[in-house]
């Protein structure tokens, strides 16, 4: 474990101004190369990743705004799966930074060329009701209203997937960016020790804690552990067949939506996609005259079947499937739920630490009782 | 005399559960072979799908069959370190022990699914699997997804 020190960025204009300029003095002091970084849009009603060389260009972070479109971790590994010859900073969420953790384990991402920077956070909006309050506030403003209330620790509205994350704060990280339990015109910078010269050289940091942050961090743990295990065992009890789950997801169209934003499901091309399920006509023949009649397009459930075989054990619970799934199918509590089960086999915690080996790619000389 | 549709055969008939069997192509697989030669009965209930290893048998295999409506998949390798990509048997065990845990949330007996150690030299034990396997599953009945179109 990493010794942590505690900092305080004092905000002069605005939020958005200060860590713009903490930005600017990572890359032009060279801690960074490159910058990842979330920022508005030139409309205004967006919030996007953008990659950033030229410190001049870096306008508007906004690593608050209540939007992920696509998890920084697919990001990061479209950036790392080959040598990028540079130093990236990485601003990730928790979730995001969960999911890197696992990418890099199956070797599609690589942390040595980066520099993970965290952000709080208490969750975010699904992208149509955060479409909905940026066409009447814009996207300015409702990361400033959004600031205001992670500061005191209370966010409504929020995805179902955040809804039951417990993890506001991730400590994987090098440097942490906190505004929880912090006062108005302040920010809580986190750094791993052996960065801190350099950062404070280059940054303007001061040392200062966040005195209500702690207990304020942990009241959400605790809330939102609750509030999980409550909903995932309710899910468990309820879903507890196959003409049950077959009824929840019966709107399904397979688009394939869900595993293009998962950012565990990373294959290139996908077996449901490929030659395996381009099946020949006499082959639909066949299964309907067998069974009387077939669903088409069919193997709907078999593929949320498949992919929670295939992802499950590493799954984050960001739940990005389920902000893009066009029909809103609770994959959200689906995945949790199944996962939740499958990692208790191997006792695996996703995300947690590169040392943690992937269940299906060890194993023990005896164990789980063979027939 | 009416025609009988193939599933109204089936009802009348008793039941004889239909097993996936996905045998290990250096092992298992010659173990099964074994039994034939050998001349040792089993139940005709097995349908066998030769695979290279049964570390290569991917959940979709297993999951595909139960959707359908076969009422048991069997998947068997070599023994403890015998496998010949040196532990493809192994990862196979982890990997059905996950796909039972995700089935039985959903309803399905993880005793639908069976995972073993069979050796070339076992054609007994090949068969006496079989038995059991087949005595196991006509207990639990007919696997419920055969009239399930919906999938």
């Amino acid at each position: 474990m990493y010794t942590i020190a505690s900092f305080l960025l004092r905000t002069q204009a605005n939020v958005r101004e200060t860590l713009k300029e903490f930005f600017r003095g990572l890359m032009k002091k060279d801690i960074v190369d490159l910058l990842l970084v979330p920022q508005e849009t030139s409309s205004g009603r967006s919030v996007v990743y953008t990659l950033v060389k030229d410190p001049n260009k870096l306008l508007s972070p906004d690593p608050v705004g209540p939007l992920v479109l696509v998890s920084g971790a697919t990001v990061l590994s479209n950036l790392t799966f080959r040598d990028p010859g540079a130093v990236i900073g990485v601003v990730l969420r928790p979730c995001e930074v969960r999911a890197a953790i696992e990418l890099v384990k199956l070797g599609q991402a690589n942390l040595s060329p980066v520099l993970l920077i965290g952000v709080d956070c208490l969750g975010t909006l699904d992208p149509r009701v955060y479409r909905e309050e940026v066409m009447q506030t814009g996207a300015r403003a409702l990361s400033e209203q959004w600031l205001t209330s992670l500061r005191s620790g209370l966010v409504k509205g929020v995805r179902s997937a955040c809804q039951i994350c417990s993890e506001v704060a991730s400590d994987a990280v090098s440097v942490h960016i906190g505004f929880i339990g912090t006062g108005p015109n302040e920010i809580l910078v986190e750094v791993k020790n052996s960065l801190v010269e350099r950062l404070r050289e280059a940054t303007g940091l001061v040392e200062g804690t966040a005195s209500e942050r702690s207990s304020l961090i942990s009241w959400h743990k605790e809330e939102r552990q609750k509030v999980r295990e409550e909903k995932l065992l309710a899910w468990q009890q309820s879903i507890d067949d196959l003409p049950r789950l077959i009824a929840e997801f019966a709107t399904c169209l397979k688009c394939g939506n869900c595993r293009k934003a998962c950012p565990i499901c990373y294959c290139k091309e996908c077996v449901f996609e490929g030659r395996i399920f381009d099946h020949q006509s006499s082959s639909y023949v066949n299964w309907a005259t067998r069974k009387g009649l077939i669903k088409m397009p069919a193997d709907t459930i078999l593929f949320h079947l498949t992919r929670l075989c295939h992802v499950g054990y590493s799954c984050v619970s960001c739940g990005m499937c389920e902000s893009a799934c066009p029909v809103g199918l609770p994959l959200a509590t689906l995945f949790p739920a199944v996962a939740e089960k499958i990692q208790a086999i191997f006792n695996y915690v996703p995300g947690r630490s590169l040392d943690e080996v992937l269940p299906l790619t060890t194993f023990k000389e005896e164990e789980l009782e063979p027939r | 005399m009416k025609q009988l549709s193939v599933s109204e055969k089936r009802v009348a008939q008793e039941f004889e559960p239909k097993i996936i069997a996905f045998l290990c192509n250096w092992c298992s697989y010659v173990g099964a072979d074994l039994a034939g030669t050998s001349r040792i009965q089993y139940p005709p209930n097995i349908r066998v799908i030769r695979v290279m290893c049964s570390g290569s048998v991917d959940p979709l295999y297993i999951l595909k069959p139960i959707l359908e409506g076969a009422d048991g998949v069997l998947i068997a390798g070599c023994h403890s370190g015998d496998c010949h990509y040196l532990n493809g048997n192994y990862k196979a065990r982890r990997r059905v022990a996950m796909v039972k845990t995700m089935l039985e949330q959903f309803g399905i007996p993880g005793d639908r699914i069976w995972f073993s150690f069979i050796s070339a030299s076992e054609g007994r034990v090949f068969a006496d699997t079989v038995r059991r396997m087949v005595t196991r599953l006509k207990e639990l009945g007919p696997n419920s997804m055969k009239a399930q179109w919906e999938i």
